[in-house]
């Protein structure tokens, strides 16, 4: 071991796991006794101190006539949270959660009236416009193709006598 | 009615008189608070704070009285109890970064009340309980509970153990690293 204990090992002396060696020279050595001293007595300090502003907190709260703690400790605040918060809370989940689906829906429907009045008003105009094209096409004396040739055969002449037209 | 006697208190384990429940009860807050305010105010450093987490503790201890074996200390049983409310409010805390804890800084203890007879020596106690506060707060967790425990409550490693739920060895270590970190800081 050096002259002195190592940062480390006034550590782990302070820490209450020295090595024997590390003890005997703890109780040896003036100089590092000192040290250990120091830091114990600086650690007293402190606790002193922090235990005199728990007592002027006290204290001050007895003369300003704060209640003490009582005997019976009251619950904590999170177990006394009103019943109409923890009602809201769920009423807003509720809300958020099922939103959304209702919302969805009454698109949907509206987009299902819309497409069904589309479909009942076009077959009325596509029927109406298929039975003028079969009456035109009932209605021909001749047929379609045949129609151009008419313009040149002359309108009196019998068809009925033997023979036909000569 | 079984009695276990820890520390010169006298833990009943099944208490079945209310009158003489709240009777004991009454003295254990007595005797116990101001040391678990302090171990707690040093831990999260806002009095108010403290002294909610305290007023938790004993509640809590008050709820879980039937549940004292007497297998440690009824200080030991109060330290895990405040440790552990400690240990649930630094993690709620994490997920409330959009609240400012109000935590009492250095600034605002530049003065405490320790017993000096002048005022160089006063002052020089001063500077010494102020380096330590602000060495503490730049621990861990886990060390400066255990530094805490150890050199301000004056638990032994044990005590610690079981307070924290650590082991022995874990503690060690907490408290070596703690001890190393803090006497750096102190020069």
């Amino acid at each position: 071991m050096s002259k002195h204990l190592s940062p480390d090992q006034f550590a782990k002396c302070l820490a209450g796991r020295p090595t024997a060696a590390e003890l005997q020279h703890a109780a040896e050595c003036a100089e590092c006794s000192a040290r250990l001293d120091r830091f114990t007595n600086t650690m007293s300090l402190f606790r002193n101190a922090l235990q005199g502003r728990i007592d002027d907190r006290i204290d001050g709260r007895v003369a300003t006539h704060t209640p003490r703690l009582h005997p019976l400790p009251t619950p904590p605040a999170s177990e006394r949270v009103p019943l109409w918060r923890w009602a809201l809370v769920a009423v807003a989940a509720v809300v958020l959660v099922v939103g959304p689906f209702l919302t969805h829906k009454k698109e949907a429907q509206e987009v299902s009236e819309k497409t069904s009045l589309q479909i009942l008003e076009a077959p009325k105009s596509s029927a109406e416009a298929l039975m003028n094209a079969v009456n035109l096409h009932l209605s021909r004396t001749v047929p379609e193709p045949m129609e151009r040739m008419m313009t040149v055969i002359p309108n009196d002449e019998s068809t009925n006598e033997p023979g036909g037209s000569q | 009615m079984k009695q276990t006697t820890t520390s010169g208190f006298v833990a009943v384990r099944r208490m079945e008189n209310p009158a003489r429940d709240l009777e004991d009860f009454e003295q254990l807050v007595g005797r116990f608070r101001t040391r678990v305010l302090r171990f707690v105010f040093a831990s999260v450093r806002d009095m108010n704070l403290a002294e909610t987490l305290t007023q938790d503790c004993f509640w809590k201890a008050y709820k879980n009285r039937s549940g004292f074996r007497g297998d440690c200390s009824v200080s030991t049983w109060l330290m895990t109890i405040a440790v552990n409310l400690i240990r649930d409010h630094t993690r709620t805390r994490r997920f409330q970064f959009w609240r400012k804890a109000h935590q009492v800084h250095i600034e605002e203890i530049h003065d405490w009340p320790v017993r000096s007879t002048s005022p160089e020596e006063r002052a020089a106690v001063n500077e010494q309980v102020r380096a330590v506060w602000e060495a503490t707060k730049t621990l861990s967790e886990k060390q400066q509970t255990v530094f805490l425990l150890r050199f301000v409550e004056e638990l032994d490693i044990p005590e610690i153990a079981q307070s924290t739920g650590l082991t022995e060895n874990a503690v060690s270590v907490h408290l070596f690293r703690a001890v190393r970190s803090i006497r750096k800081r102190l020069g």
